[in-house]
């Protein structure tokens, strides 16, 4: 018997599979199954009961009687008869059931209102009858030996049925292009066959509910189960698309996302810029009703089984996700700007009171003191829509899964993780906007919370500023305001300073290999902060401003030592030193820029000789009390000491000293303006501006500034043959020195000095500030009466004349020629021009507007600074030109800056020393000269 | 910090102080990546400094030395004249001791150039010795356009009109320039 079960069982599975159609066949009559000959009985002995047909006979309306009798037949001890009787009797109930509960071919397009088969008042109570006993055999039919399940049977034709005939109708949907009305088609498609089959069962429910009620609850889950199984399970493969394409829809548009996104979006639209999320309104509402209903109808067929829950969460996923990465990204101002709020307006009124306090919003784990504004926003968007549509969806689905508020605090938190990710991956250019960027950085700091986070966040950010900034296309400049950025944003996100200090090594190293960094950042914090009005100079590109912005600045502290504060037990704001502080930590309170920025370089030496040199300098170049360079100096002798800086000390107290030194020997030798020249002074209209001095009015006057020549830099002392009155003046001065200071003797520098020089020519009066050395060669062509000729010199004379280095002539008979007071007649011929024409006066006025801007003027007089190899550089550009001028008709007609830089670096043997900067101006001169062309940031020769 | 290097880390990688090349560079002959990058180098420079009209040759800018380009205008007086001509070095590793493989780029009708840009010129295949250096193989080949070997010619129909037709010579040189810009 078992035997036999086992494999009528395996003949179904088998069966189900290769879709032989045998057990829906109703069993033949004709041939019952007499099972096996017992053991005694003769074989093929024909059934002893005679009354064996009489059973047969008997109308099936009469069974019940039978069952009525059974205990009666049970006293009968032929059980051989009974067996046969029973076995037969099952075996037609069986057909008679099989036979009408098989399901009719399923019509492609079948209507909802034509009638289901088998229809219910084509049945009989012969029907039920037979039911009966195929539902209780036990009972029945005791001893017939071969019975089976009805339900199972049913269960099994369904599957085959559908397989058969469903399913093929729906994979036939896939070539629909729609995904709703594929959808909307399928669920159709399911409905009916899904009724179809309940049709069926609902006869033999009805049997059991009258005849065992209670009992047809399990046969029915159990039917249903198996049912949802197989639908889900076969027929969400060629629905799943559809399926996903319209909840996408559907769950974007309840949460207020754009629907333009990649995923799901019907149409890639190009990418608006303002992403922004849609407040609830009527639309949201039509949809969430839409997608409940969609739910609903898909969880009646049985397609929410375990797909759908992996498809819904995949969704979900994929809309927090679009939430953080595009709803968040590049909002990183800590105000809400117009637009979002604009659009904020309608749905979070109701909102407003939450608002109030937003830590309630927060996940625990991210409670933090100031909660920024995107992670407010994201919780509150997580609680009020996220949740809400996860936990509507959830609940419609008859599923044990259910939204408790721990899953919302996890969603919470999962969402503030990927904004944090976002925000790390923006971190570079967050920091660049610093401090417009502020916001985004409050979102880090609430987000970034364990020490993997921070391990995390500064890896990405190395390996940005390595890519993006570290590399020889960057100016120094630019890497320098980056750090400064670096500094501020980090020192806001993280007082411990561990993180900057973590991403902070690379660049610090990076800039060592520069060798302006040391030249730039003196000159920043030496530079102007504001302009000649008195308005407030703005960062630009090639100072860095900055840097004064904050010494002036009183509220940065700087160069307080970071041990006083371990000190300070009764520090009531004291925390400990962050776990993962390197050794070595010391904390700081401030974000000194300035003091982490000269840290940067290492040794303090080079610092100090580089700024020795700045000093020197601007010392020598301009008269005034210094207050900037004092203030730095003070500052570097908190930080350096004082010994490091003493040569600086020196400089500056030789500098004070000349100017009492000065004044005295100029009274007592009589070089101050005398009484001629204060009269000259007083009558000339043009000297009633009472910055100008009646002084070197009529006759060159002198002033001279004392040097300890230990303590000066790389003093140059080229000597060149000064003109004689200056000569005499000198004299008179050195005598007026060694008066005063007996035991010591002035060695004068001709080269260092400064000359205001006043040239009166035919049409036009010049008056420059130069070097000594170009005041003197322009002396050189002095005229001495009016109506004498046009002087002319050539370099030779000049340089034998003035036995002055021809590289000196040189530059400064180019000076003179760049400013339109000479101009060369044949080569190595220089000549004065004492009337200019049009063309030139022109491009004279152009100049003098030009040097007016604050600011240009120094450029121009640091290009000539104390090494004195300008004059080299200059000639140096022919080569350099020749070398544009090969690469872009050979190499590559049209170049970029960055492109000619680096060919030059690498082609020109002895180097190229120059910065981006200077080629820049250089090639500009070009392009102004007209010899090159610059289209679209690219250069090239003109033809 | 060693702050001696700063100047070694801002120059290109690869290229040593010319102090230093030197120091190298002296004492070694034969077939030395060194010295072949070096002799380029001095040659690029000597180039740029004294610059010989109406050629002109710049290495590639795909970084190695190995490779340039270099232009040549047509000489006065030639059925070239007023044109310009591309040409393509291709310097070998123990350069200046064998000769670089010189192409034109432009397409150029001429008796000793085939189709393909190849050059019929002594000086660059058996004649070829350490002493002539990219200036002169430039002025050889200028010169080469206006007068011409026609006794090896690997152009045929090139050779006989230069002979004959002077006029057709011209039109055909005409049709065959082109401005080749490539990048």
């Amino acid at each position: 018997m078992p035997g036999r079960t086992a494999s009528a069982r395996r003949q179904r599975v088998f069966d189900s599979v290769f879709g032989k159609a045998s057990i829906s066949l109703p069993t033949p009559v004709a041939t019952p199954a007499t099972g096996f000959t017992p053991s005694g009985q003769i074989f093929g002995v024909p059934p002893a009961r005679p009354n064996v047909p009489d059973g047969l006979g008997q109308s099936l309306a009469n069974v019940r009687d039978d069952a009525g009798h059974r205990s009666q037949s049970r006293e009968v001890p032929s059980f051989v008869a009974s067996h046969v009787n029973d076995q037969v009797r099952w075996d037609r109930s069986w057909h008679m059931v099989t036979h009408q509960l098989h399901l009719p071919d399923f019509p492609e397009n079948r209507g909802v209102l034509e009638p289901l088969r088998p229809e219910r008042d084509s049945i009989g109570a012969d029907f039920y009858n037979a039911l009966e006993v195929v539902l209780y055999p036990q009972q029945y039919v005791p001893l017939a030996r071969q019975t089976e399940d009805i339900v199972a049977w049913h269960t099994s034709q369904v599957r085959q049925h559908f397989l058969q005939q469903v399913f093929p109708i729906l994979s036939c949907l896939k070539s629909q292009t729609d995904p709703r009305a594929l959808l909307l088609r399928g669920v159709k498609i399911l409905e009916t066959a899904h009724r179809q089959y309940l049709h069926g069962l609902s006869f033999i429910k009805e049997q059991i509910d009258t005849s065992a009620p209670e009992t047809s609850q399990l046969v029915i889950t159990r039917f249903a189960r198996d049912l949802h199984a197989i639908i889900s399970n076969s027929s969400i493969e060629p629905l799943q698309d559809a399926l996903k394409k319209v909840l996408g829809w559907h769950v974007f548009a309840i949460l207020g996302l754009p629907k333009t996104t990649s995923l799901y979006g019907p149409y890639r639209v190009t990418e608006s810029k303002s992403h922004h999320i849609a407040a609830e309104n009527q639309e949201t509402e039509k949809s969430r009703r839409e997608l409940l209903g969609l739910v609903e109808s898909l969880n009646n067929v049985g397609l929410t089984g375990e797909k759908f829950h992996v498809a819904f969460a995949e969704i979900m996923n994929d809309a927090m996700t679009e939430y953080v990465y595009h709803g968040c990204k590049g909002i990183w101002s800590p105000v809400k700007d117009g637009l979002r709020s604009e659009f904020d307006v309608p749905g979070h009124v109701e909102h407003s009171s939450k608002k109030a306090n937003p830590s309630l919003l927060l996940p625990r784990t991210a409670h933090h003191s100031s909660p920024s504004r995107c992670v407010t926003d994201l919780c509150e968007w997580i609680e009020n829509r996220y949740a809400k549509l996860a936990v509507q969806v959830l609940s419609m689905l008859d599923t044990k899964i259910k939204v408790s508020w721990i899953d919302m605090e996890k969603f919470k938190v999962i969402s503030i993780d990927r904004l944090a990710n976002l925000r790390i991956n923006e971190l570079f250019d967050i920091v660049v906007n610093w401090p417009r960027s502020s916001g985004a950085l409050d979102d880090l700091r609430t987000a970034i919370t364990t020490a993997e986070k921070r391990l995390r966040l500064t890896d990405v950010f190395a390996h940005t500023l390595n890519n993006n900034l570290l590399h020889p296309g960057a100016s120094t400049i630019l890497i320098l305001q980056t750090y400064i950025s670096m500094i501020r944003s980090f020192h806001a996100l993280d007082h411990s300073k561990v993180l900057l200090d973590r991403v902070a090594y690379a660049l610090q190293l990076y800039l060592c290999s520069r060798e302006d960094t040391v030249r730039i950042i003196i000159t920043g914090l030496l530079s102007n902060t504001e302009d000649s009005k008195g308005n407030p100079i703005e960062p630009t590109g090639d100072k860095l401003v900055e840097l004064a912005h904050l010494l002036n600045d009183s509220s940065e502290n700087f160069g307080h030592r970071a041990n006083d504060e371990e000190l300070d037990w009764h520090d009531p704001d004291w925390i400990p030193d962050p776990v993962d502080a390197g050794p070595g930590y010391k904390r700081s309170k401030t974000a000194d820029v300035i003091g982490t920025l000269i840290g940067v370089l290492g040794s303090p030496e080079v610092f100090i000789k580089e700024f020795q040199n700045i000093i020197g300098e601007n010392f020598l170049k301009h008269d005034g009390t210094f207050e900037k360079e004092i203030k730095v100096l003070e500052l570097l002798k908190t930080r350096f000491g004082e010994a490091p800086l003493q040569a600086c000390e020196v400089m500056l107290k030789d500098i004070q000293d000349s100017g009492r030194v000065n004044g005295v020997v100029r009274r007592n030798q009589n070089l101050d303006p005398s009484e001629e020249e204060l009269n000259a002074a007083r009558t000339n209209p043009d000297m009633l501006d009472e910055n100008m001095s009646p002084e070197g009015l009529l006759k060159p006057s002198l002033h001279a500034k004392i040097l300890s020549r230990l303590y000066w830099p790389q003093l140059q002392d080229e000597n060149y043959r000064v003109p004689d009155t200056i000569t005499e003046l000198q004299r008179r001065y050195e005598e007026g020195f060694e008066s005063l200071k007996a035991s010591r003797k002035l060695t004068w520098l001709h080269t260092l000095g400064q000359a205001t020089v006043e040239l009166e020519l035919d049409d036009r009066n010049v008056t420059e500030e130069v070097h000594t050395w170009q005041a003197t060669v322009i002396w050189a062509f002095r005229n001495d009466g009016p109506g004498s000729k046009i002087a002319e010199r050539t370099v030779q004379d000049l340089v034998q004349n003035l036995e002055m280095d021809e590289v000196l002539v040189r530059s400064a008979l180019r000076f003179w020629v760049k400013k339109l007071v000479l101009h060369e007649v044949a080569p190595n011929r220089f000549a004065v021009m004492e009337t200019l024409n049009q063309e030139d006066r022109a491009r004279s006025k152009a100049q003098s507007t030009a040097s007016s801007v604050p600011g240009a003027n120094d450029e121009s007089v640091d290009d000539t600074g104390m090494g004195a190899n300008d004059g080299i550089g200059e000639e140096k550009l022919g080569i350099y030109w020749n070398f544009i001028q090969g690469m872009l008709t050979n190499s590559s007609p049209t170049m970029a800056l960055q492109q000619i830089a680096m060919m030059l670096k690498m082609l020109i043997s002895e180097g190229f020393p120059h910065s981006n900067e200077e080629l820049q101006e250089f090639l500009g001169r070009k392009v102004a000269g007209g010899s090159l062309e610059l289209v679209g940031g690219r250069y090239r020769l003109k033809r | 910090m060693n702050y001696d290097m700063e100047d070694t880390q801002n120059s290109a990688p690869g290229i040593l102080p010319s102090n230093q090349a030197a120091k190298l560079g002296a004492p070694r002959k034969g077939n030395d990546a060194q010295s072949t990058t070096k002799r380029l180098q001095t040659e690029l420079m000597q180039l740029m400094t004294s610059p010989a009209p109406g050629v002109s040759a710049f290495p590639n800018s795909d970084g190695g030395l190995l490779s340039w380009t270099a232009t040549i205008e047509g000489p006065e007086d030639t059925p070239y004249s007023g044109l310009t001509f591309k040409l393509s070095f291709a310097f070998p590793s123990n350069y200046p001791y064998a000769a670089p493989t010189v192409l034109f780029k432009t397409p150029i009708y001429h008796p000793n150039v085939d189709f393909s840009g190849r050059i019929c010129l002594d000086i660059l295949k058996d004649k070829w010795t350490a002493a002539y250096n990219i200036q002169t193989v430039l002025l050889s080949l200028q010169s080469l356009l206006g007068e011409p070997n026609n006794a090896s010619p690997l152009n045929g129909e090139a050779a006989e009109l230069w002979d004959k037709n002077a006029e057709e010579f011209k039109k055909k040189v005409l049709g065959r320039h082109r401005v080749v810009d490539d990048e």
